[in-house]
């Protein structure tokens, strides 16, 4: 498998308090990466780092250039811009436009149909160079959209994308992830591959990893 | 940047409706003097720097900060262009008006050269839309069109307005005069349009300097600030 992303030893801090120190991650192509870890734990601003939206003090992004055009990242519902119409936005990104919430202003939909909204447009056709970044992209989710998810991570995979995700629900990031990596105070605590686990038991077993993860720098 | 990020950014600063409604009254106003008194079109072309002050006015770093711009800007190593197609997006209505006010001024002027195409025009109207532009990046949609406001209002509440109206009128051609009437230029641009001397050549570049190094700042600001989530972990 191709290494699509790779971060070395990348540390960041917000004025005098350290948000990510030493964080090193790879993820593959056809990989899913989940990231788990309790608030604060770093897990937004190693994304960001990811996405080159915010600059590491110290450490390496390096990301094959033939991906930067296909770097695609969604940190949810609340970054769409509420005053802009729901069908002039779908249009921007290619989507199609959806006739029955079109002509309403994002502002006005769900939180779950906004949700929704973002997530189609950064997994729109996903292909092989892809690289999906995606920050609690269950947040507002109903249980079909949620399963409308895991289907499109599926297809990520299926074209040989990337995608690294977030998320603090470990019972979904079970069922699409292939590894999860575990942050706690902004340092990677461990590291769990779930391929090697059954369907039926791999939530307990990131649960348990998660556990034995928040006790690393207590 | 792309086509998409081109279009992205002109859904994102969609101008309002009201400033839309502004605009047009300001064209219709032009077209309307052509044929009552096709001499002088000064008003609005000074309303327009006005408008423009507001229009130009876009904002960043709130809209950064909410998270508005992600998908434009993940995974773009440099931000430089789209800064300037941030800059270019925001003073394009301003700019489209201003065009249209110069082509009725041309027709309708009786075949003068038409102000806003002028030297001394183009460069009140670029420093205008570089200042508030510039101005705006660090702060919401408005606000520098708001900060000036406030600074004319206060020279006209003090009787200042007219002091440097007369003193830009008063400056002669020379070095010294230059500087002199630079000082207003700056500080209340509408000045070189209301009235009607043409400043020095040096005094045109002056204010053109002004305003690449306000859309440099601004530029600078957009490129190199990482803007954090507002509820970043």
């Amino acid at each position: 498998m191709t290494t699509r992303c790779t971060l070395t030893e990348v540390s960041k801090k917000y004025g005098r308090q350290w948000a990510l120190q030493r964080v090193t991650l790879r993820a593959a192509s056809g990989e899913i990466v989940g990231l788990v870890g309790p608030n604060g734990a770093g897990k937004t601003t190693l994304l960001r780092i990811a996405a080159r939206l915010v600059r590491q003090h110290a450490g390496a992004v390096d990301i094959p250039p033939g991906s930067f055009g296909s770097l695609r990242y969604f940190a949810g519902e609340r970054t769409l811009p509420p005053d802009v119409r729901v069908s002039r936005w779908r249009r921007l990104w290619s989507l199609a436009v959806d006739q029955h919430a079109g002509w309403k202003r994002i502002a006005t939909l769900s939180r779950g149909m906004r949700q929704r909204l973002g997530l189609e447009v950064v997994l729109w056709r996903p292909h092989s160079a892809a690289l999906i970044l995606l920050d609690e992209p269950w947040e507002g989710l109903d249980p079909d959209a949620s399963a409308w998810l895991a289907a499109q991570l599926e297809e990520v995979r299926l074209a040989g994308g990337t995608a690294i995700v977030s998320s603090h629900r470990i019972h979904d990031l079970a069922a699409v992830c292939d590894r999860c990596v575990f942050m706690n105070k902004g340092r990677v605590t461990s590291e769990v591959d779930v391929r090697s686990s059954l369907p039926a038991t791999r939530a307990a077993v990131l649960y348990e990893a998660f556990e034995q993860s928040k006790k690393v720098h207590e | 940047m792309t086509d998409v990020d081109a279009r992205a950014l002109s859904v994102l600063l969609r101008p309002s409706a009201a400033m839309l409604s502004a605009m047009l009254a300001l064209v219709a106003w032009a077209g309307y003097l052509t044929v009552t008194a096709p001499d002088d079109l000064r008003g609005p072309y000074v309303v327009l720097l006005l408008c423009q002050s507001f229009a130009a006015s876009t904002g960043y770093a709130p809209r950064a900060r909410r998270g508005h711009f992600d998908q434009l800007l993940a995974g773009h190593p440099s931000r430089l262009r789209f800064a300037v197609t941030h800059a270019l997006t925001s003073a394009a209505l301003g700019g489209l008006s201003w065009a249209a006010i110069s082509v009725i001024d041309a027709l309708g002027g009786g075949g003068h050269w038409p102000l806003g195409f002028t030297p001394k025009g183009a460069a009140a109207f670029i420093y205008i839309s570089a200042l508030a532009w510039a101005a705006s990046v660090p702060f919401s949609r408005y606000s520098a069109g708001v900060a000036w406001l406030i600074v004319a209002i206060g020279l006209a509440g003090s009787g200042r307005l007219i002091a440097l109206r007369n003193d830009y009128v008063a400056a002669s051609g020379t070095w010294a005069g230059m500087w002199h009437a630079l000082g207003p230029v700056l500080l209340f641009p509408p000045v070189m349009v209301g009235e009607p001397s043409t400043p020095s050549v040096g005094l045109i570049a002056l204010v053109i300097t002004a305003a690449a190094a306000a859309l440099l700042t601004g530029v600078f600001f957009v490129a190199h600030y990482d803007v954090p989530l507002e509820d970043v972990e």
